[in-house]
């Protein structure tokens, strides 16, 4: 990185912290400090749940998606619009009216404190892990540009991010994540602008696409019904669904978010416009990422994406092996480009049959690329056995430090910076939210004053800040990201969601049924995704129709013999 | 319920979308414009594969 680009980067760093610490002054209570004091528009609740959403993940993981696999990840989006209009219609309404500060507060005003307490401890095990990966995310950029081991990186960013979240609360988290998605959204532009200027004159945005679809990266839309299919429209339409219901619905994480709404109708109306816009921003991520790829026919991409574990086999004994399988590599990408250049003069003439001819050149040539990588990294498992072996992530930070003018590379990176500064202090506030509402001031220590309540918070999120880096420092050795987040929060969500919608919608149903139920679905949950019976995103659905489905059974059973409480109509 | 240290008086709920007339008229709008997403998908995987 140049001096222009470390400057942007410190200068942009230094601006959002001090923002963040400057927005947080002033609250000094529990309410202003989880809640923000529920003052805020439509547009930052709008804002902070995209921001919150969309973390440094999202901006690394998806463009790699896309380079390796296409475009078809946007489809795990589309239950969001679905969601949201279910949020605004049940959740909202209720979360505003009973003045909740988290969403497990309403499960025992409905049920009991078992089960509030259940659905908290779920939600604990699931933020607190994922939020560990959402913090190596961004570790990653540094290490590759200073070329040292992501510990030492995972550390430093978890430290920083501890600190900001520490010091502001929800409205200081709010604010920043403002003004991150709008940085954001000018960064991605320019990003998209650059890849098309960088490709060959004779290729615009249409070819660079075609090129890419032809070799099976415009792949947006799948409508087979394969159940192990991760990514269809069914498993985005119905698994997308639940999974987002689930998120956006039980996650304090986002309830907090939106509970920050100045009135029902601003979280409403912030939620709808999520819904909006979600999708399309998620494809333009994802079509960066199909244009690198183009972008990638006509310049040789490295051997492997990520440099640190390259450099480590370079400095080893098998150095001469890799040397070899980097002529073969080579040669490889070579011969593919010939066949790049012919499915162009193919497009230009619109000759469908010789379209047809090169595209399975052109995806033998893939295969063989491909099959020599393998030996790379084959080899890097031979050098060290626990190398990361998985360059998905390294791909678009690949083609950022390489290729982009100066000022724009630290730009694009305080960019990544920033998204997960956002998203860890959301996190990180609503761990520390649920951990002092949920547990401490319930459970407890009912009497303290605010002030100890407030300094409760900010211990909590001490701790749950240590306990995320710690997190983080295990997430090296999971494969994508995104999708590692994602089946973390399947085999959880389901479940949480099951549990909201019987304390919606089935009132006859008590808290003792709800909790046995949620405690065998759970059980059930983790044994499917074990045998990996079924993709994924399956296992929202089934989570959530096994609580409602084994609530009223095991009501009416204990109707049957004389056992069932009493309920709550709230 | 749950007692707070620091209630919030309860705010009017009254007001309107934008755009439309009523909430349901906009919830309408975003199925319509998730469909409407899913054809022009389905058009850009078609045209490009």
């Amino acid at each position: 990185m140049s001096v222009i680009d470390w400057a942007v980067l410190i200068l942009t760093l230094v601006v959002i912290v001090v923002y963040g610490i400057y927005k947080s002054r002033g609250a000094q209570n529990i309410q202003g400090y989880l809640l923000g004091n529920q003052s805020l528009p439509w547009y930052h609740v709008c804002l902070s749940v995209m921001a919150t959403q969309a973390s440094a993940i999202t901006f690394l993981s998806a463009p790699g998606l896309a380079y390796s696999s296409g475009m078809s990840f946007v489809q795990f989006y589309f239950g969001v619009p679905l969601a949201m209009i279910v949020l605004c219609i049940t959740f909202v309404p209720i979360f505003h009216r009973l003045k909740v500060y988290t969403a497990y507060e309403y499960l025992e005003q409905r049920f009991d404190l078992k089960t509030r307490a259940l659905t908290a401890f779920l939600f604990l095990v699931q933020r607190g892990l994922s939020t560990g990966i959402t913090i190596y995310a961004p570790s990653i950029i540094l290490s590759t540009i200073l070329n040292i081991n992501t510990t030492y990186t995972t550390l430093f960013i978890g430290s920083l991010v501890v600190f900001y979240t520490v010091y502001g609360g929800t409205k200081a988290v709010s604010y920043t994540q403002m003004l991150q998605m709008s940085i954001i959204f000018c960064g991605l532009f320019a990003a998209g602008i650059m890849v098309v200027h960088l490709l060959p004159a004779d290729i615009g945005f249409v070819k660079a696409i075609n090129i890419a679809g032809k070799m099976g990266r415009a792949n947006a839309i799948d409508f087979t019904f394969d159940p192990n299919n991760q990514y269809t429209v069914w498993t985005g339409l119905l698994g997308g669904f639940f999974l987002q219901l689930s998120y956006f619905g039980t996650d304090q994480s986002q309830v907090g978010r939106y509970l920050s709404g100045a009135s029902v109708s601003q979280s409403r109306l912030g939620l709808l416009m999520n819904g909006l816009v979600k999708i399309p921003m998620q494809f333009l991520i994802l079509l960066i990422g199909v244009l690198v790829f183009t972008f990638y026919q006509y310049n040789k991409p490295p051997i492997f994406f990520n440099s640190f574990e390259l450099n480590k086999l370079e400095n080893s004994k098998y150095n001469p092996e890799l040397n070899k399988i980097k002529a073969d590599y080579d040669v490889a990408f070579k011969e593919k480009q010939v066949e790049v250049n012919k499915m162009n003069v193919a497009l230009d003439k619109d000759d469908k049959s010789l379209i047809d001819r090169q595209r399975k050149a052109l995806q033998q040539a893939d295969e063989k690329e491909k099959s020599i990588r393998k030996q790379a990294t084959d080899l890097m498992v031979k050098n060290d056995e626990h190398a990361n072996t998985k360059d998905n992530n390294y791909i678009f930070l690949s083609f950022v430090t390489q290729y982009l003018p100066q000022g724009l590379i630290g730009l694009l990176i305080a960019i990544i910076f920033l998204a997960s500064m956002g998203s860890t202090a959301s996190a990180l506030n609503s761990l520390a939210s649920t951990t002092v509402i949920d547990i401490y001031k319930r459970l407890i220590k009912k009497d303290a004053s605010d002030h100890e309540y407030l300094q409760a918070s900010r211990l909590a999120t001490v701790f749950w800040g240590v306990i995320c880096i710690v997190m983080a420092l295990y997430a090296s050795k999971i494969g994508n990201l995104l999708e590692a987040v994602n089946i973390l929060g399947s085999y959880i969500y389901g479940t949480i969601l099951g549990v909201f919608l019987v304390a919606f919608y089935v009132r006859h149903v008590n808290g003792r049924a709800v909790f046995f139920a949620a405690l065998a679905t759970e059980l059930v949950i983790i044994i499917i995704g074990k045998l990996d019976l079924v993709a994924y995103l399956w296992l929202n659905v089934i989570g959530c129709l096994l609580v409602v489905l084994l609530s009223v059974i095991i009501q009416s059973m204990m109707k049957k013999t004389g056992i069932a409480g009493e309920k709550n109509n709230i | 319920m749950a007692e707070h240290d620091n209630p919030v008086p309860e705010k009017p709920e009254q007001e309107l979308p934008p755009f439309v007339k009523t909430w349901k008229q906009f919830y309408r709008l975003l199925i319509g414009w998730l469909v409407f997403l899913i054809l022009i998908f389905y058009a850009f995987t078609k045209y490009f594969e």
